[in-house]
C-alpha cells in the first residue's frame, strides 16, 4: 500500500466521520425535548459564567447581612425571595450553578478519560494481570453504595469542596471502567481488530483509533446522564454538611441551611431545589436525546 | 452451581467487601500515625479483620458503646425503611409500566413519561423536603419526623425490631397505624424517583417484546391479546426490570443516609451520618461495612429472584 | 375457488424517523392443496407478506390497503372473531428463526398447550396433552414428554424448528405458511426438515406457501413459484417453467447465481443491493441493478402482464401489446 492510498483512505474515513456527525446532529436536532435541554443547559452555563453581571445582587453570594430585608417571600425585587440574612436567593442559586457545573466538569473530566483508558486496557488484555488488577480494584469500590462511600471519604477527610470532588471522582471511575471493559471485551474479537493486529498496527493505535471510536456514543450518553448524578451526589454531600461549608453558595449547602426554616419560609428552600431540578432535567433531556441518536434507527 | 451463581452475581466477594470500606480507614490511620507508618498498616488491617469476624467493631465515641451494639439497635429501623421502599417500588412500578406499555403513545403513557422525568429530576432529599412540606406542614396528614408518636413509645414490644410488624404482631392496631403513617414520607421519598424510572424501563422492555417473533407467533395462533400481553409479553419483560430494580434498591441504601437524617428516622444510616459528622471512626467503618454487606445482600436477592423467574439463568447454572 | 388470494397489498413500516414502503402492491393466490414457492433475496418483503396475511405485523407495520381473501372473505375487513378463527384453525405459520419464535421463559408444554387450547375448543386438559404429545411425535421428535418439559434454549436448533412446525400444524387446518424454515439450521438437518414438512403437508392435505432462498428446494417441493423483488411480485409461473425458462431479468439472475457443487464455483450474487425502502427507485424498483434496463424502466412502473396461460411477469421487456392483469396498477 502506498502512502497515497493510505492518505486517501484517511481522507475517506474523515469524510465518513463528518457525515456521521452531521447525521447524528440532524437526528438530535429533530428531538424537541433534547434541544430544549440543550438550550436550558446553555443558558445555565452562560448565567453561571457571568454570574457577577447577570445577577441583581452579586455581593449576596457569600457573606452578607442585611437584616432589614430578610425572610422576604418572592417579589419583583427578589424573584425567589430572600434568606435569613437578607440575601437574594436567586443570586445565590445562580452562583450555586457555578459550583455544581465546576463539580460536573472536574469529576467527568477526570473520571471519563481515566475510566475509559483503564476499561480499554483491562478489556484488551482480558485474562491477564492487567485485567485482574483493574477489575479487582474496581470491585472494591463497587461493593458499597457509591453515595455511602463518598460520604465516608468526605467525613474522614476535611469537609470541603475539594475533598467532596476527590470522593466523587474516586467512587465514579469504576463504573466507566466496567462499561468500557465489557464493550471492549466484546469488540476485541471483531474482524477489524484482528485485521489491525495482523497488519502490525501499534496497540495504542488499535485501542484509540479502532476500538475507542466505536464506543464514543455510549460513553458520551453515559457521561451526560451521569452529569446529573454528579449534581445530585455533590448536592447530597454538601447537604449533609460534608462538602462545601456555608457561606459558600453551593446548592446543597444552601438547601441544608434553608430547610431548617421550613415550613414558614418555604421559598428559601424552593430556590436551590429548583436550581438542582433545572440542572438535572437539562442533563437528562440531552442524555436521552443522545441515547436515541446512538441507538440507531 | 451455587459457586457459579455467587461469583456471577456479587460485585466482589465478602473479603473484598470488607476491604473496600477499610480503604478510607487506612488513609486515616496513615494520617494519624504519621510517625510509625511502616509497621501497623497490614497488621492493623489484619487485627481489624479478625475483630470483624468476631463482631467487634470497636468502641463508638458518641454512644461509648461497642459499635456492633449500636448497629444492632439501629439497623432494624433502616431495614424496615428499605423493605417498605422495595414494596412501594413494586406496587408502583409494575402497574405503571404495564399500563403505559399496553398502549404506547396514549395519554396514560405520556402522563407516566412526564412523571418519570419529574421522578429523576428531584433528588431523594428533595422529595423528602417536598413531601414533608406538603403532607406534614401544610396538610398536616402525616407526621414529618420520627418513627412513632410519643404516646406509643415503650408500648410496642421489640420482637423483630420492625415497628410496624411488631405492633401488628402484638395486636396494637393504633400503634400500627401510627407507625405506618410515620413510615410513609421517608418511604415515598426514598423510592418514588426510582419507581417511576423502573416503570419506564418495564415499558420499554414491553414495547420491545411486543414486536418479537415469539409474540407474533403466539398471535398467529389466535390467542387472545390479553393472554399474550399479560403472560407472554410481561414475563420476559420482567427479567429486564428486576436487575435494574435490584440495583436501585441497593443504591437506596445510600440514599437512606439522607432520608433518615431529614426525617429523623432513628436508623443505622442516621447513626452513621451523625458518626460521620463527628468523625467517630469506628462507627463510620462499622456502618460502611454493614452497608456494604447489605448492598451485596440486595444484589444477591436480586439474583435469586432473577433465578426464579428466568429459567435461562436457572438451568444454565445447573449445566455449568 | 382460491383458498387464499392476496390482492394489491401495500404495507409500510414506520420508524421514528422514516417510513419504509415494504410491500408495493402484492397479488398472489393459493389453491387448495397447492404448494406455492416464494423466492427472492432477503429483505424482499417475503416475511412481511406472510405476516400481513395473518395481520400479525409488529407494531411499526401498517397495512395501507389491499385485500386478503380467505375462502372469499376479506380478512382485512372481516370482524375480529373471524380473523381469530382463521388464525386458530385455518392458517399455521412456521417462523424463520426457531429460537426467536419460542418464548424463552416458558416451557414448550405451556406454549404448545396454549396454542392447542384455542385451536381445539372443547377438549379437556388431558386430551390436549395427548394431542400435544402426538404432534411432537408427528414431527419425529423422540421422547415427547421430555421435549414438552423443556425450555426452548435446552433444545438444539433442529429440535426447536420441529417444535415450531408442530405448533404451526396445530392451527394449520388448510394452509401452512413456511417462512424459510431451514435458513437457521445446520445443512445436514435442512433436508430432513424440508422432507418432513413436505410429507406433513401432503398427509394432511394442506396448501403451503414456502418461502426460501434455497431454489433447489423450491424447485423440488412446489407446484408454482412467485419471484419477489423489493416488495413487488415480478414473476409468476409453474415451477418447472420458471426454472427452465425464467423471463424476468431478476429471476434469471437469481437462478444463474445458484451455487452449484458440480462447477465448484460459488455464485457471485447479483450486483448491487436491494433498494432503500425509504426512497424506493421510481419506475421499476429493479432498474438500478438490471442489466437490460432502458429509459422507460426508470420512469414507469411495469405492470403485470400475462405472457401465457399460466405465466405473469412485470417487466417492460414483455409488456408490449399485452393486457395488464390483476391488481398491479399504479406506481407507488
Amino acid at each position: 500500500m502506498t502512502s497515497r492510498d493510505l492518505s486517501t483512505i484517511a481522507r475517506k474515513e474523515r469524510e465518513v466521520r463528518l457525515e456521521n456527525l452531521k447525521r447524528a446532529w440532524f437526528r438530535f436536532s429533530r428531538n424537541r425535548l433534547a434541544v430544549a435541554g440543550l438550550i436550558i443547559l446553555t443558558t445555565v452555563v452562560v448565567m453561571a459564567l457571568s454570574a457577577e453581571y447577570v445577577t441583581p445582587y452579586p455581593s449576596h453570594a457569600g457573606l452578607y447581612i442585611n437584616f432589614e430585608e430578610r425572610y422576604q417571600p418572592p417579589n419583583p425585587k427578589h424573584v425567589l425571595g430572600t434568606d435569613m440574612y437578607g440575601r437574594d436567593v436567586f443570586t445565590r442559586v445562580v452562583f450555586g450553578f457555578r459550583y455544581a457545573l465546576m463539580m460536573v466538569g472536574v469529576v467527568l473530566g477526570i473520571v471519563v478519560p481515566a475510566g475509559t483508558v483503564l476499561g480499554l486496557l483491562a478489556g484488551y488484555y482480558k485474562g491477564t494481570l492487567i485485567d485482574h488488577a483493574i477489575n479487582g480494584a474496581s470491585e472494591v469500590f463497587v461493593a458499597v453504595p457509591p453515595l455511602v462511600l463518598a460520604l465516608a471519604i468526605c467525613s474522614i477527610l476535611e469537609p470541603n469542596v475539594f475533598n467532596a470532588l476527590l470522593a466523587i471522582t474516586l467512587m465514579w471511575w469504576p463504573w466507566y471502567a466496567r462499561m468500557v471493559y465489557s464493550m471492549t471485551s466484546s469488540l476485541r474479537n471483531e474482524p477489524y481488530v484482528w485485521a489491525a493486529k495482523a497488519l502490525g498496527m501499534r496497540t495504542v493505535d488499535i485501542l484509540f483509533r479502532e476500538l475507542l471510536p466505536n464506543m464514543l456514543g455510549p460513553i458520551l450518553t453515559k457521561a451526560t446522564l451521569d452529569a446529573s448524578w454528579v449534581v445530585i451526589i455533590g448536592a447530597s454531600i454538601s447537604f449533609v454538611g460534608l462538602g462545601a461549608q456555608p457561606p459558600t453558595p453551593d446548592l446543597g449547602t444552601m438547601l441544608s441551611e434553608y430547610c431548617r426554616y421550613l415550613p414558614a419560609y418555604w421559598w428559601m428552600t424552593l430556590g436551590p431545589l429548583l436550581g438542582i431540578i433545572v440542572l438535572v432535567l437539562s442533563f437528562n433531556l440531552i442524555g436521552d436525546g443522545l441515547r436515541d441518536v446512538f441507538a440507531g434507527e | 452451581m451455587l459457586i457459579f451463581a455467587l461469583a456471577r452475581v456479587l460485585p466482589g466477594d465478602p473479603i473484598r467487601a470488607a476491604f473496600g470500606p477499610d480503604v478510607p480507614e487506612e488513609v486515616v490511620k496513615r494520617y494519624r500515625e504519621m510517625l510509625n507508618l511502616d509497621k501497623p498498616l497490614y497488621l492493623q488491617y489484619f487485627y481489624w479483620l479478625r475483630d470483624v469476624f468476631q463482631f467487634r467493631l470497636g468502641r463508638s465515641l458518641i454512644t461509648v458503646r461497642d459499635v456492633s451494639a449500636d448497629i444492632a439497635e439501629f439497623f432494624p429501623a433502616t431495614l424496615e425503611l428499605l423493605l417498605a421502599s422495595a414494596v412501594f417500588r413494586i406496587i408502583v412500578a409494575f402497574p405503571l409500566g404495564v399500563l403505559s406499555g399496553r398502549k404506547p403513545g396514549a395519554i396514560m403513557d405520556n402522563i407516566i413519561r412526564v412523571l418519570a422525568y419529574i421522578g429523576i429530576c428531584i433528588p431523594t432529599f428533595g422529595w423528602a423536603i417536598i413531601l414533608q412540606l406538603i403532607f406534614a406542614y401544610w396538610l398536616g396528614w402525616l407526621p414529618a419526623i420520627g418513627r412513632i408518636s410519643e404516646e406509643f413509645t415503650g408500648h410496642v414490644p421489640r420482637i423483630t425490631g420492625l415497628m410496624t410488624i411488631d405492633s401488628l404482631v402484638s395486636g396494637n392496631v393504633p400503634a400500627f397505624i401510627d407507625a405506618l403513617k410515620h413510615l410513609l414520607i421517608p418511604t415515598v421519598a426514598l423510592s418514588i424517583g426510582g419507581a417511576v424510572q423502573e416503570a419506564r424501563i418495564l415499558r420499554a422492555s414491553i414495547v420491545e417484546n411486543i414486536g418479537r417473533d415469539y409474540v407474533l407467533n403466539m398471535k398467529s395462533h389466535g390467542i387472545p391479546e390479553k393472554i399474550i400481553y399479560f403472560k407472554y409479553v410481561l414475563r420476559p419483560s420482567l427479567t429486564a426490570v428486576v436487575p435494574v430494580m435490584g440495583l436501585d434498591i441497593a443504591s437506596a441504601i445510600g440514599n437512606a443516609f439522607l432520608v433518615e437524617s431529614i426525617c429523623n428516622w432513628p436508623g443505622m444510616s442516621r447513626y452513621g451520618m451523625i458518626a460521620m459528622l463527628r468523625k467517630d471512626l469506628n462507627a463510620i467503618v462499622g456502618v460502611v461495612l454493614i452497608t456494604g454487606i447489605a448492598y451485596i445482600a440486595v444484589n444477591t436477592i436480586t439474583d435469586i429472584v432473577l433465578y426464579v423467574i428466568d429459567p435461562r439463568v436457572r438451568l444454565r447454572g445447573r449445566e455449568e | 375457488m382460491n383458498l387464499l388470494e392476496v390482492r394489491d397489498l401495500y404495507v409500510k413500516y414506520r420508524s421514528y424517523w422514516y417510513t419504509y414502503h415494504v410491500l408495493d402492491g402484492i397479488t398472489l393466490r393459493v389453491s387448495p392443496r397447492e404448494k406455492v414457492g416464494l423466492i427472492g433475496e432477503s429483505g424482499a418483503g417475503k416475511t412481511t407478506l406472510l405476516k400481513s396475511i395473518l395481520q400479525i405485523l409488529p407494531p411499526q407495520g401498517r397495512i395501507v390497503r389491499g385485500e386478503v381473501l380467505w375462502k372469499g372473505v376479506d380478512l382485512l375487513k372481516a370482524d375480529k372473531g373471524y380473523v381469530m378463527n382463521v388464525r386458530r384453525k385455518g392458517i399455521g405459520m412456521i417462523f424463520q428463526d426457531p429460537l426467536s419464535a419460542l418464548n424463552p421463559v416458558f416451557k414448550i408444554k405451556d406454549q404448545l398447550l396454549e396454542v392447542l387450547r384455542y385451536s381445539y375448543d372443547g377438549y379437556s386438559k388431558s386430551e390436549l396433552l395427548s394431542l400435544a404429545e402426538e404432534l411432537i411425535r408427528s414431527v419425529l421428535l423422540p421422547d415427547p414428554a421430555r421435549v414438552l418439559e423443556s425450555y426452548p434454549f435446552q433444545l438444539s436448533g433442529g429440535m426447536r424448528q420441529r417444535v415450531v412446525i408442530a405448533m404451526a400444524l396445530a392451527s394449520a387446518g388448510d394452509l401452512l405458511l413456511a417462512d424459510e424454515p431451514t435458513t437457521n439450521l445446520d445443512v445436514t438437518i435442512q433436508d430432513q426438515i424440508l422432507r418432513l414438512i413436505d410429507r406433513l403437508v401432503i398427509e394432511r392435505g394442506l396448501s403451503m406457501i414456502l418461502v426460501s432462498h434455497a431454489l433447489g428446494v423450491v424447485a423440488k417441493m412446489t407446484h408454482r413459484v412467485y419471484t419477489m423483488y423489493a416488495g413487488n411480485i415480478v414473476e409468476e409461473a409453474p415451477t418447472p417453467k420458471l426454472f427452465n425458462e425464467p423471463l424476468h431479468p431478476y429471476t434469471k439472475l437469481l437462478i444463474e447465481n445458484v451455487p452449484r457443487i458440480s462447477s465448484r464455483r460459488l455464485g457471485e450474487g447479483i450486483k448491487g443491493n436491494p433498494p432503500d425502502y425509504r426512497y424506493p427507485p421510481p419506475g421499476c424498483r429493479f432498474h438500478p441493478r438490471c442489466p437490460y434496463a432502458v429509459d422507460i424502466c426508470k420512469k414507469v412502473k411495469p405492470f403485470c402482464v400475462k405472457v401465457s396461460r399460466d405465466r405473469r411477469v412485470a417487466c417492460h421487456m414483455y409488456s408490449e401489446g399485452l393486457e395488464k392483469v390483476d391488481g398491479d396498477v399504479n406506481a407507488n
